[in-house]
């Protein structure tokens, strides 16, 4: 419960404010400026999504549509949540100053005089809040975290209590009939349904019991957490107040290990978006050590064993390994696509937007892994750099240089000079964010010395190292198909849609066939980024790290084991949040009937009858017998889905 | 053209040609008369017509796990190209007597021939229209007209508003005006002219000759607009062409049918067989 203090201090009122910098927020013009910001950002991105749904059901044309009334009572309640949240973070900040996080956090102590630190230093931490972080009550029984969910938020305990364990997925609602009866799909292709997105509501009974809808504060509910327990795992945890939990998955946008339920008749939570913890982690030395501990200690060792080099070492080598590793961050999360004139401007944007992580030619004195993000790996060509290949999540570089290194030594020439000493043959850049771990060369090489057994019999000579020419040749081939996917972010797909526009006859078999699907309503829209002969279709990607996915309250929509992103219709509450989280527009938002074809309406937070709206998007056909639909209806093998990483399949395929 | 499409092509040929030879092989070992001959080959036509309407039922019952309908169009092709030549055999490479026979071999041409015309289309047509720019929506097509129409006259009246001169609003009430309302000129981009372009470059230059310097900016702007229109028509013809061949080719491949069941009827009637 919140204690009668702190619901006073909720309340906005400027005069009352016992503490001043919250009353004078928003008169200082930095932060006028910040909340401006983000109302404008707030602004476009909501009027997007209107114009794009109103278009969609064709009752308006592609004109500047006016702000809907209902937008502006969101803002507003957007901006006054906001401010809510900064007084409540404000006032626990002031009052639990003993708490043990906050003063790693921090990094000092805070008993002494927390109001003057406020003012002085805590700008740039309600600064991230603020654009970052809210505060959530959920009553008891509810779910603040799934298990293997991608982890967009991490969540400090304010109040209350919460216990982390492995559920059952029936409690998650993951258990969604994967293959349709015959005779359902010969019905739904010879008499397709007269209504578009038309749903059997009944199928909605048994989640309405469980999931509380309130926007964007919505959650789903476990009320039985023994019967929900899957057996087999390890006991439930408890978690008390103060526990931070999820930043280490947030930072890295990774699944999380175990659901956490609230244990207690109310808690309150402060929900922070993985951005917010980069940032975070950034602004305070203190809690970034603290995270990359639990990293260490936790998640490293696993990722080290992954890599085929290091396979034959055992787990104390492993463990020293992630002891002495180096974490770094590199680039910033927003990035947009581009497209450059000249060599000059390519390269003056590319060393500005893409931090160097490795330089070619530089002497190759560790390797790294990619613990989160993309990078790109190029290499000097004319007046710029010439991309060869991308790193993504568990990806390395620099293992061959560095073996070449510590062979050349082993063979103990007699002169090393300075033309013997191993180089990186290419340059590596972030792209958009990029976490990343070094492995200092001589800790390898100490490693594998005492384990010879483990170091392949023939490391490769250092004038082996760069690839074969004919493979170069290759690469350089597909550069260009490289340099495009990069910069425009397609390397996040793993399903992209690729349309050859010299087979595409426009005939749009591959949209009906998708219609006939799913609802009457084409998951995709046959339009897109063009790049000389092809095109990208704006149909979702199934993205190696689906950024769809963060903050979703209720689970719905979630990676499945075979790494499609998918919607699970009945405990979607329609709040927008993966459609505007999508970088690439591809999730739509509908306004669903029921079988008799009457629209279905639902309560919005202030208790209005408004449409009932739900998230689609392409899923690949999950639950289809023939897969997919779009790519098998073409009959001129127009379209294909691809794996982005394979860009010189898609070379050949589109030759 | 590259190697793969090439050796596609080959064995193509090659299977039809295995085809062919197997039945003529068949027909000539199986030492038939005429009439049974006739008969053999009209009912493996009959086959190979199932064989080639199934390929648009294939598209509707797409859940059905029989491979992609890429591979049934070349189905479609190589027996569509069988069934020619099957045909031709059927008539004994003579033109049928009696009026319905010859109203089936007309449909049955006609129909070949759209088939063609279609695949003619659908191979040589894409990559016209790769290099036309963004590949916009059909559908959506009339926006992207009423808006190139709203800048355009916009255009003309501000430079009227601005001059005070009549010039560029007569021309444009003359000439732009109807060509911007919608698809124009659309076998001439069919068949790739490139005097439409020309003949605006024409009367553009003539306008010129009446016009203040302070004008010829907007008329640029116009000139712009005028050749993005050109561009869109070509867009708009080709898509449209590619669309209304099968509005030929489909009907006909069902009236066919009807047809040729009405004819094994008759001859199954009158023939006593
Ligand atoms: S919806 Fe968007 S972010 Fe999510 S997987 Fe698809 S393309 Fe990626
Ligand atoms: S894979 Fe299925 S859902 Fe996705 S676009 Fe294709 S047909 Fe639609
Ligand atoms: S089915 Fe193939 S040819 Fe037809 S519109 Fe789709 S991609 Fe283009």
């Amino acid at each position: 419960m919140i204690d009668p203090a702190m619901a006073e201090d909720l309340t906005i009122s400027q005069s009352h404010s016992t503490w001043q910098l919250d009353a004078t927020l928003l008169v200082f013009e930095p932060f006028r400026t910040m909340v401006s910001h983000h109302l404008q950002q707030r602004l476009r991105k909501l009027q997007g999504r209107y114009q794009r749904n109103l278009i969609k059901l064709g009752r308006l044309p592609r004109v500047q549509l006016p702000l809907q009334l209902q937008a502006v009572t969101e803002l507003i309640h957007s901006l006054n949540s906001l401010w809510q949240d900064i007084q409540l973070v404000s006032h626990w900040v002031k009052n639990d100053s003993a708490n043990e996080w906050l003063a790693a956090f921090l990094g000092k102590d805070t008993t002494e005089a927390a109001h003057q630190l406020a003012q002085k230093e805590l700008q740039p931490l309600l600064s991230i809040l603020l654009h970052h972080a809210t505060i959530r009550t959920m009553e008891k029984t509810a779910v603040v975290v799934r298990q293997s969910e991608h982890a967009g938020n991490a969540y400090l305990l304010l109040a209350g209590q919460a216990c982390a364990l492995q559920v059952k997925e029936k409690a998650l609602f993951r258990q969604r009939p994967e293959q349709h009866p015959w005779y359902q799909r010969l019905k739904q292709n010879l008499l397709p349904s007269q209504w578009v997105e038309r749903r059997d509501t009944r199928r909605y009974d048994a989640a309405q019991q469980v999931t509380v809808a309130q926007g964007r504060d919505s959650y789903l509910r476990i009320p039985d957490l023994t019967e929900a327990h899957q057996p087999g795992t390890p006991e439930p945890k408890l978690l008390e107040t103060g526990e931070l939990f999820g930043a280490v998955a947030a930072l890295q946008h990774s699944p999380h290990y175990r659901t956490i339920v609230v244990t207690s008749e109310q808690a309150i939570l402060l929900e922070i978006r993985w951005q917010g913890v980069r940032q975070l982690a950034r602004f305070d030395r203190g809690f970034r050590q603290f995270l990359d501990e639990q990293y260490r200690r936790h998640r490293l060792p696993a990722l080290l064993q992954q890599q085929p080099i290091l396979l034959g070492l055992n787990k104390s080598q492993l463990e020293h390994l992630a002891t002495v590793a180096e974490l770094d961050s590199y680039g910033a999360m927003d990035w947009k696509s581009v497209s450059d004139q000249n060599s000059d401007q390519r390269k003056s944007r590319i060393e500005q937007s893409e931090p160097l992580i490795i330089k070619e030619g530089d002497y190759a004195n560790a390797v790294i892994f990619i613990r989160a993000g993309y990078a790109r790996k190029s290499k000097a060509y004319g007046h710029s750099e010439r991309a060869l290949d991308y790193l993504r999540q568990g990806d390395s570089y620099g293992f061959q240089e560095v073996l070449g290194g510590i062979q050349l030594r082993s063979q103990q020439v007699s002169e090393l000079s300075e033309a013997h000493l191993p180089r990186y043959s290419c340059t590596i850049r972030a792209v958009g964010y990029t976490d990343i771990i070094r492995i200092p060369a001589r800790e390898l090489e100490k490693v594998l010395a005492a384990n010879k057994a483990s170091t392949p019999p023939e490391a490769p000579q250092p004038a082996a190292l760069p690839p074969s020419q004919q493979h170069e040749l290759l690469v350089h081939e597909a550069s260009d198909l490289l340099e495009f996917f990069i910069d425009q972010r397609f390397i996040y797909g793993t399903q992209t849609m690729l349309i050859n526009l010299d087979r595409c006859t426009g005939c749009d078999d591959c949209v009906r066939a998708c219609a006939s699907v799913h609802d009457q309503n084409p998951r995709f829209i046959r339009h897109g980024h063009q790049h000389g002969g092809f095109m990208v279709a704006n149909a979702c990607m199934q993205c190696s790290d689906p950024l769809c996915l963060d903050g979703c309250p209720t689970g719905a929509i979630y990676m499945n084991n075979a790494g499609t992103v998918v919607i699970n219709d009945d405990i979607c509450v329609g709040c927008s949040t993966c459609a505007d989280n999508c970088p690439f527009d591809n999730i739509q938002m509908v306004k669903i009937v029921d079988e008799h074809g009457k629209p279905v309406h639902a309560n919005d937070h202030q208790g209005k009858l408004v449409p009932q709206l739900k998230a689609t998007k392409c899923d690949m056909c999950t639950g289809q017998l023939n897969r997919p639909a779009c790519e098998l209806a073409c009959p001129h093998d127009a379209l294909r889905r691809v794996d982005i990483h394979q860009v010189e399949k898609i070379r050949d395929w589109l030759a | 053209m590259n190697s793969y499409v090439v050796r596609r092509r080959l064995v193509y040929l090659l299977v039809l040609g295995l085809l062919l030879a197997s039945t003529l092989i068949l027909l000539s070992l199986s030492n038939l008369s005429m009439p049974s001959e006739v008969y053999c080959t009209g009912w493996g036509l009959l086959a190979v017509m199932g064989l080639l309407v199934s390929y648009h039922w294939r598209k509707k019952l797409l859940f059905l796990n029989f491979g992609g309908v890429r591979y049934w169009l070349r189905l479609h092709i190589l027996f569509g190209l069988y069934g020619v030549a099957l045909f031709f055999i059927h008539i004994d490479f003579s033109w049928p007597k009696g009026l319905f026979n010859q109203l089936i071999a007309t449909v049955f041409l006609l129909e070949v021939g759209s088939g063609m015309v279609g695949l003619y289309l659908s191979r040589t047509m894409p990559p016209r229209m790769t290099w036309l720019g963004e590949r916009l929506l059909y559908e959506k097509m009339p926006e992207y007209y009423q808006q190139l129409r709203q800048q355009a006259e916009d255009l003309a009246l501000q430079a009227a508003a601005e001059h005070h001169t009549d010039t560029l609003v007569k021309f444009y009430n003359r000439n732009l005006q109807s060509f911007l309302l919608g698809a124009a000129n659309f076998w001439p981009h069919v068949f790739n002219s490139g005097q439409v372009r020309s003949r605006w470059a024409l009367k553009f230059e003539g306008l010129q000759r009446y016009l203040v310097e302070d004008e010829l900016p907007v008329v640029t702007e116009l000139r712009i607009l005028v050749f993005r229109k050109i561009e869109l028509d070509k867009q708009y013809a080709i898509q449209g062409l590619l669309r209304r061949w099968l509005f030929l080719h489909i009907p006909l491949a069902y009236a066919l049918f009807i047809f040729v069941l009405a004819h094994v009827m008759v001859i199954h009637s009158f023939s006593g067989v």
